[in-house]
């Protein structure tokens, strides 16, 4: 019973190491631009479909292909803040919320026309056989994601701290028109920040979907267990989020083990519910209470 | 033609016109597209009219399938008695959903309105032996009009249609009556701007939950609908795709609109099985088509027409507005203007200490303030007057210490509450809503002592009429001792500066509260305006009201005040006359300056 | 002078033939069949195979000279998503718009069931060729007519597998949270308990979204069961697979038509090995009407068909085999009664309607061993 416990516990950091990729693309729109993108999950599903293209239509590596997909999701993010998101700055927010959903119904059907509705798998070079350690099994595939995973969340947030671009882009999620006065283009960071958002689910989907396979509603359920991240984070804070993905990833492994499958995806939810209840600013100490 | 008129002549249309194509298919189209309308109405009372941005709430109408078939199949309720019943039910699981929510602000609200939909959709999911799980439940059974036998041929399709858009039109005349009524108004405040509303003695979350519960009932009405038509509920009907297509048909068809809701479902109900011909890319053609309207139409389908019949008004008979009551002498009646919440009465501060996290705002602050007197609060910025009048009208617990009104203990009551005894103040920065009228920001202001029972609206009854009545009058009254009836129908947000100022102090007259407080209400106003200013709280003097200021304009504070309270770094540091002040040395020196005495 | 010269045969032929194939063209009249199937959604791929046998069936059917009166069979297909409502809307525009004669909704059990409230009302025929629900034949729809098997009929061939090792003491299991996945769990258990087999440790549904089982798998393996009955679809079925290695869970294994997958014997050959299946057909069946199919298709499509194809195939051919039987003219009560009747030899055995339009046709169960799969019953 305690060994199973505890690989749950090692399996769900794991996972829940990805979940906080997915759920840091999000942060950084929602926390920081206070834009509710509802396309988010799509452009974590067009990661990993550029990432199939990249290694089996293009024959590219895996690493060169994830990088690729990156590249290629950064410039959808870009073209939809300029075509859906833009035009309604001055609108309420909730209409940027339905254009960011008709934009993902579009994206999620331009896929199935272009790839098909089935499932894709994208082929790994990692082998299955496990790493063993002590009672623990482990695959270096999911190492190997672990540390990609850490790697960019660690980047991303000295990226925020100690560039200029950073700056700027803090700067604006506090008070875009102190911004302007500062003379930050905030068209232009707006435009990079949806950028960088769009590579970092894009690289949450290429990593994913290496290790399992691709299709054009997986993008749906992340979205919103992403949404509880974000929000059991604090918005706007890095290691929140990365905090809350661990620690999602590790009460759905233990609900698999000792509940049932069918209730995982519940925790995500009633995990959220019940810290918003108690703790309204989320978990991290930064985080702020509220919009 | 009257707006009533209007109504039943379309909503004849919409009855008829598939009978004209006997079609089932056509006909089965447009039934679920009204059946569905019902989830848009309620998702807009919540959404549109109360502003609660409630993103997982057409889970109600999925909630009202599923009540009302397991009503009709396990518990053998005759159909016509299991919808109803069903949207009681989905009524029930919204209470228990919006309590919590309502506790979070902003965002976090939304977010969990979405989590809570998405528990609800793997409740159905998993617990089988309620639901069925994900196989769902067939045969539920038809909704029938009349018995097979004695149905003279009308096809179920036309008697489903014709319960459904009667229902659809009770609906909408009750919602008419609820919205024109201090509920509407009520909803449409919190809406607009909560802070303000709450300090009009309106309970929001009451008001929030009202609304988040009809709306509830309503779409699971519609659900009950759509079960019986359809005879199969599943899973799918609680999931994100109806969750989707109702916000689509909401904010299209057009928010805070009667008809809104109705076009949008009627639109975009038919729209996906029209786009059928291009059978794979419907949903990429549907997505393009909401983007477009939503960047083009921001009013939706109903603002189009709005401004269409804006339009022919303007070109037309010229205003259709009755003329505008004349009101004479309005400021020897500033009594009459709104009945009294209570006796005016005194008020003590006693002790009274505030801190937040380190930094104190008050230190033990005592003073007490005698019906009838105007008594001005000053002192540098920074020194803790605004929040002074945050604790005593309850936007701010004190830390210690107590404030009593009229001899009760009011200190940590919620802004609402100490409304209702007769407290009202104005605002540092100006605070309207913004949207609403400049007479209907007056008339939210009514909400204490207007008639705010639901029953009483829906059926008009003396009580409610005379009521709104006495509102009207004194919506008129008040605006005419602001000089602002010409105003009436002007947003409050698009109003001039000095406008708005204005316009709060008729709001602060139109609750009927005898204690105001005024924060900075000179700020931004040039001499003549103050002069205006002060003419008018004298009158509010010998009318018998109390008046606490705020200024940082010595003239007007000297000349007016009949005391003088004196706050700096959170302490009090005088109380007394006017004259007394300007000579008060630590007053000089903490804020006045040499040479005041000239004021 | 000859008249009849070779060559003035010859045109004259010609001539013939092109008036009487124009005339002949304009003659034809075509019988439409409605399909509703998940053409997107999770059940997208099993559609498209389905549908592709039911063309290479209606290739046969035309032919050979179509379904008498020389009328052609014609497919119309339209996508329900997987969504009841959905279904019901489709079933409505194929009867009134595209003017089917027949319908198949299919895939999953719960939009042909949805769908029964409409041919029911509308008296048309409808015949489900995929949907394994045992509820499917329970509406009280005299119009609907299931051609293939059931699963309970599955999880009687699957029993009888399981039941045979004797060493099989506890068995633990995992499928769909979708209507399939729930009654294959519950007939098969029932049909393990009936046959006094092993104990059912552990049962779990896994939701379509799910990508990552080893938390599953490792519940599972604590629980160390004797044999694992996996009815996971493709590609998860995949994941599980390479997962069941990397947490070191190795039992016998046990599932459905899912594991009968080319790509996954292809990926996960040695990870198959020993597995046993239930099926409703395999181009491994060696009789005369899997052959003619096979032909067919391959003909038309070159590639093996397989399961869902043959599926199609079959609904296909009964249809074809009743509108024969009624003869021109649209009676629906004739085609009803036509199809009450059939009797068609299909590739995944006899087909024929009960009283309740059940055909009940019997599952098989295959066996993957050396790389190929073997038919075990």
């Amino acid at each position: 019973m305690l060994e199973l416990a505890f690989q749950q516990v090692v399996n769900g950091l794991l996972v829940g190491a990805i979940y906080a990729l997915m759920a840091l693309g999000l942060m950084v729109i929602l926390g920081i631009l206070r834009i509710i993108n509802m396309a988010q999950g799509e452009l974590y599903m067009l990661g990993g479909y550029f990432c199939y293209f990249a290694s089996v239509t293009l024959g590219v590596g895996y690493v060169p292909a994830i990088i690729l997909a990156m590249i290629a999701t950064a410039g959808v993010g870009v073209l939809m803040e300029r075509l859906a998101v833009r035009p309604l700055l001055r609108r309420p927010f909730y209409m940027v919320f339905l254009s960011t959903f008709a934009v993902s119904m579009i994206l999620e059907n331009a896929a199935e026309l272009i790839w098909g509705p089935d499932p894709q798998n994208i082929p790994s070079p990692f082998s299955s056989s496990p790493i063993i350690i002590g009672p623990i099994f482990l695959t270096s595939q999911k190492l190997f994601i672990f540390a990609v995973a850490l790697v960019t969340i660690v980047s991303f947030a000295a990226f925020l701290r100690w560039t200029r671009v950073g700056m700027a882009i803090r700067a604006l999620a506090r008070d875009r028109d102190a911004a302007l006065l500062m003379g930050i283009n905030a068209d232009r960071i707006q435009s990079i920040t949806f950028g960088i958002g769009a590579a970092l689910s894009g690289a949450a989907g290429a990593l994913l979907g290496a290790m399992f396979n691709v299709y054009p509603t997986m993008g749906q359920l992340p979205l919103l267990k992403g949404f509880a991240l974000v929000v059991m984070g604090g918005m706007g804070s890095v290691s929140g989020v990365f905090v809350a993905g661990l620690m999602l990833g590790v009460a759905e492994g233990l609900t698999a083990g000792f509940l049932s499958i069918g209730y995982v995806d519940l925790v995500a939810f009633a995990t959220m519910l019940v810290v918003l209840l108690i703790r309204p600013q989320g978990l991290s100490k930064w985080g702020k209470s509220g919009v | 033609m009257s707006r009533a008129a209007t109504w039943l002549a379309w909503l004849l249309a919409l009855a008829a016109l598939p009978a004209l194509m006997p079609n089932p298919y056509v006909q089965y189209v447009v039934n679920s597209a009204l059946i569905l309308a019902f989830a848009t109405i309620g998702l807009n009372i919540i959404f549109g009219y109360a502003g609660q941005h409630a993103f997982g709430f057409p889970v109600f109408f999925g909630v009202g399938a599923y009540a009302s078939a397991l009503l009709s199949i396990d518990a053998a309720l005759p159909v016509g008695l299991a919808i109803p019943a069903g949207a009681l039910v989905a009524g029930g699981i919204s209470a228990l959903i919006g309590f919590p929510s309502f506790r979070l602000r902003g965002i976090y609200f939304g977010v969990a309105t979405i989590a809570f939909s998405y528990v609800i959709y793997i409740i159905a999911q998993n617990w089988v032996d309620l639901t069925h799980g994900p196989m769902g439940i067939p045969l539920v059974p038809p909704l029938h009009l009349l018995p097979d036998r004695a149905a003279f041929g009308v096809s179920r399709d036309v008697q489903t249609r014709l319960i459904v858009v009667s229902t659809i039109a009770i609906v909408i005349f009750m919602l008419d009556r609820i919205l024109r009524s201090p509920i509407g108004r009520a909803w449409l405040a919190i809406r607009e701007n909560e802070n303000l509303a709450s300090s009009l003695g309106i309970a929001p979350l009451r008001y929030q939950m009202a609304a988040f519960v009809t709306g509830a009932v309503i779409s699971g009405l519609g659900g009950g609908f759509y079960a019986h038509y359809v005879g199969f509920v599943s899973p799918t009907e609680l999931g994100f795709h109806y969750i989707g297509v109702v916000f689509i048909m909401l904010i299209a068809g057009g928010t805070s609109t009667l008809a809104g809701p109705l076009i949008g479902s009627v639109v975009f109900g038919v729209l996906p099985e029209l786009l059928r011909v291009a059978e794979m890319a419907r949903n990429l053609l549907l997505g393009v088509i909401l983007l477009l309207c939503i960047v083009a139409m921001p009013e939706g389908l109903a603002g189009i027409w709005k401004r269409l019949q804006a339009a022919r008004a303007r070109h037309g008979r010229g205003s259709l507005d009755a003329p505008i009551p004349v009101v004479t002498h309005v400021e020897e009646k500033i009594a009459q203007i709104a009945p009294s919440l209570s006796t005016s009465g005194s008020l003590e501060i006693r002790d009274l200490t505030k801190q937040f996290d380190g930094l104190t705002a008050l230190q033990d602050v005592s003073f007490s303030i005698q019906t009838g007197e105007v008594v001005g609060l000053i002192g540098p910025n920074g020194a803790g007057k605004t929040t002074l009048f945050n604790v005593i009208t309850g936007v701010l617990p004190p830390t210690s210490g107590s404030v009593f009104y009229c001899g009760r203990e009011i200190g940590g009551n919620t802004p609402h509450a100490i409304a209702a005894l007769g407290i009202t103040r104005t605002y540092q920065i100006t605070s309207v809503f913004p949207e609403l009228t400049a007479a209907e920001n007056v008339m939210v202001a009514t909400h204490l002592w207007s008639c705010h029972n639901p029953f009483a609206a829906l059926v008009r009854s003396k009580r409610f009429r005379t009521a709104e009545a006495a509102v009207g009058r004194t919506a008129e009254m008040a605006l005419a001792l602001v000089g602002l009836q010409a105003s009436r129908h002007i947003p409050a947000g698009v109003l001039s500066y000095g406008d708005q100022r204005r316009l709060e102090v008729a709001v602060a007259l139109a609750t009927g509260a005898r204690f105001i407080l005024l924060d900075e209400p000179a700020a931004g106003l040039n001499a003549g305006e103050t002069e205006e200013l002060c003419g008018l709280i004298r009158r509010l003097r010998s009318a018998g009201f109390t008046v606490v200021v705020i200024e940082h304009d010595m003239r007007m504070v000297m000349r007016l005040c009949d005391r003088i309270i004196v706050i700096n770094y959170g302490r009090k540091i005088f109380d007394g006359s006017p004259k007394e002040a300007a000579v008060h040395p630590e007053v000089v020196d903490a804020y006045l300056g040499a040479g005041t005495s000239n004021a | 002078m000859k008249v009849f010269t070779p060559l003035r045969m010859k045109l004259a032929i010609v001539a013939c033939s092109v008036l009487l194939g124009g005339s002949l063209a304009n003659a034809v009249e075509t019988v439409k069949l409605g399909i509703g199937l998940s053409m997107t959604g999770p059940l997208a791929f099993l559609s498209q195979q389905y549908l592709q046998g039911m063309k290479a069936a209606v290739e046969v059917v035309n032919k050979a000279g179509g379904v008498g009166g020389g009328r052609m069979l014609e497919l119309v297909v339209r996508d329900h998503k997987g969504v009841p409502s959905e279904a019901v809307a489709v079933t409505k525009r194929l009867i009134e718009e595209d003017k089917a004669t027949i319908v198949d909704i299919d895939l999953p059990s719960t939009v042909a069931i949805a769908a029964e409230a409409v041919t029911k009302e509308s008296k048309v025929p409808q015949i489900a060729g995929f949907t394994f629900a045992p509820a499917a034949v329970q509406q009280g729809n005299t119009f609907f007519f299931r051609a293939c098997t059931t699963s309970d009929l599955i999880g009687d061939a699957l029993a009888q597998s399981i039941v045979a090792d004797k060493n099989n003491k506890t068995i633990a299991m995992l499928a769909p949270n979708d209507d399939y996945g729930r009654s294959a769990i519950k007939s098969l258990s029932e049909a393990i308990a009936r046959a006094g087999g092993p104990k059912v440790v552990y049962a779990d549904y896994y939701e379509r979204t799910q990508s990552d089982f080893s938390a599953v798998l490792l519940k599972m393996k604590s629980l160390n069961p004797d044999s694992l009955f996996i009815d996971v679809r493709w590609p998860a079925s995949l994941t599980v697979l390479k997962q069941m290695v990397e947490v070191g869970l190795k039992k016998p294994l046990f599932s459905s038509v899912n594991f009968y997958n080319a790509k996954l014997a292809e990926q996960a050959g040695l990870l198959l090995e020993g597995a046993q299946m239930s099926v409703a057909w395999a181009p491994v069946f060696t009789d005369p009407a899997s052959v003619e199919f096979v032909k067919a298709y391959e003909a038309m499509f070159k590639q093996t068909p397989d399961d869902s194809a043959s599926l199609g195939w079959t609904t296909t051919m009964v249809a074809a085999q009743a509108l024969k039987a009624a003869g021109p003219g649209f009676d629906s009560e004739a085609l009803r009664k036509a199809l009450s009747n059939v009797n068609y030899k299909s590739p995944q055995g006899p087909v024929k309607f009960d009283a309740k339009g059940d055909a009940s046709v019997a599952a098989h169960v295959l066996r993957f061993k050396d790389g190929g799969y073997q038919l075990v019953r």
